[in-house]
């Protein structure tokens, strides 16, 4: 349920296995998922976040704590006392380290990110991952998604063929 | 900051990252061979990226897409051919851009101009336009209008622009042969020049509309499109032709720049990043080149003003 505390509105987001978080209202809002619900008064009670199990709710609270534009106390925002290049270079240092996590992680990363709508964890998430794609033979791609070739060698030939220019 | 409780477990959905490959996918780099690439990794990753409906939104997520290369030919157009720009495994070679051309090669054929991804030929034999999407082969053909150059049986010389659908309307360039296309066409005789258009969806012409020249014409360049205007520098005169009120007009160079008829290809139509028209001239005994702005007074009277050099930029073409 929403709760107040120090002045800042609070917010309770459920995971489907039995943990509850109490964030700042501005926090929850990263998600667009979520701003829609609060400004559409669905809000009153805690929030059920379907598909995205605690460990992994944690995470995307982490980030959005560190992705909030914050408010000094004279309610001031943060980038017009710190130099905002000096901020964007911190959070990318800082998402660098948060992305650093393994495969299985990272995917649930993705789905939360686009199931709660929150545009930056999903660039971050998926670019990662198109890194990996852009960067690594076939064979590569497919042992780190585990994904397997079910073409028959003649299909592939066939493909090759097609686009023959692309595989110089 | 955020605090935890525990309360009563509920079953978590199996979750499923294949249904996301397509968000992930959208953000690969647009370099043509990925795509092809990619596709060999297994046949689900083949059927989301050969999938028109996530090509399109591929295309709407990159929306520049990188230049693969340009048609460029000889004076009289027959020669035309792709020239690519990108280093392998980028180059797409020439061969997998035929010209339409090869299904009738007898017959007399224009490359005359590129815009938006889409190459508009002329078939002179068939006194039709084609426009035609390299990239997936489709071609469109219109036929010139009835009427055209009825009243002259003298030497004419014709050109055609394609016109997309308005970005700002939510238009995406890469399927351009199905949104609301216009073609222009333009023919210019000794004495007078005509100039129509012709809108895909309703597939008719416009009234053909003309307009007096000089006695100048050895060739005619691929046009300029500046605001709703499409310019054809021909000769000396620069041909232009309003779309939206569908007025043609044609405007002398300026007279300092009257040059022979075999110094033509030292001229050159340019349009600024705000807009406005300008004529570049190429003089190759001062090795310099001239800049002249074409200039609007507040009561519509058109000059020309020779510019001092400058770094401003210019674009040729789209």
């Amino acid at each position: 349920m929403a709760t107040r505390e120090a002045g800042k509105k609070m917010i309770m987001l459920k995971s489907p296995d039995g943990m509850e978080f109490e964030v700042e209202e501005a926090v929850a809002m990263e998600s667009q998922t979520i701003r829609k619900m609060i400004e559409d008064d669905c809000a009153d009670t805690a929030i059920l976040i379907p598909n995205i199990n605690s460990k992994i709710l944690s995470r995307v609270i982490e980030y959005c704590n560190k992705h909030v534009p914050t408010t000094g106390a004279t309610g001031a925002a943060a980038s017009d006392t710190v130099a905002p290049a000096a901020l964007a270079e911190d959070l990318k240092i800082w998402d660098a380290e948060f992305i650093k996590v393994n495969r299985a992680t990272r995917f649930d990363l993705i789905q939360a990110a686009s199931y709660l709508n929150i545009k930056g964890l999903l660039d971050l998430t998926s670019q990662t991952t198109i890194d990996t794609i852009s960067d690594n033979s076939l064979e590569e791609i497919r042992s780190f998604l585990s994904t397997k070739n079910d073409y028959l060698p003649e299909e592939e030939q066939t493909i090759r063929r097609e686009n023959q220019w692309a595989f110089q | 900051m955020s605090r935890r409780r525990r309360s009563s477990p509920a079953p978590v959905p199996r979750l499923d990252v294949e249904d996301l490959l397509q968000d992930i996918f959208l953000r690969l780099p647009p370099q043509p061979s990925l795509l092809p690439l990619l596709s060999l990794v297994c046949k689900h990753w083949r059927s989301i990226l050969s999938d028109p409906e996530f090509l399109s939104r591929f295309r709407r997520h990159h929306r520049n897409p990188p230049l693969l290369g340009f048609f460029a030919g000889g004076n009289h157009n027959r020669n035309h051919v792709f020239t690519p720009v990108l280093d392998p495994p980028d180059r797409i070679p020439a061969a997998r851009f035929p010209l339409p051309w090869r299904h009738s090669p007898c017959e007399e054929w224009n490359f005359v101009d590129c815009r938006h991804d889409l190459a508009v030929l002329i078939n002179e034999s068939r006194r039709e336009i084609v426009v035609w999407d390299p990239l997936t082969d489709q071609q469109r053909g219109v036929a010139f209008p009835r009427g055209l150059d009825d009243d002259d049986n003298g030497k004419r010389y014709r050109h055609a622009a394609v016109l997309c659908a308005d970005p700002e309307d939510g238009h995406v360039h890469g399927d351009c042969l199905s949104s609301p296309l216009k073609v222009a066409l333009i023919s210019v005789g000794r004495l007078h020049a005509s100039a129509c258009l012709y809108e895909l969806e309703s597939r008719r012409w416009g009234d053909i509309v003309s307009t007096t020249t000089r006695d100048n014409i050895c060739l005619v360049r691929p046009s300029i499109l500046v605001g709703n205007t499409l310019c054809w520098l021909i000769g000396c005169v620069i041909l232009e032709f309003d779309f939206e009120r569908e007025v043609v007009r044609a405007v002398e160079a300026p007279a300092e720049v009257w040059i022979s008829y075999t110094d033509y290809w030292s001229l050159q139509l340019l349009r600024t990043e705000d807009g406005s028209l300008r004529l570049a001239v190429l003089s190759k005994h001062k090795l310099s080149i001239q800049l002249w702005e074409r200039k609007l007074s507040y009561d519509g009277v058109a000059s020309w003003e020779l510019l001092p050099p400058s770094g401003n930029t210019c674009h040729q073409n789209e």
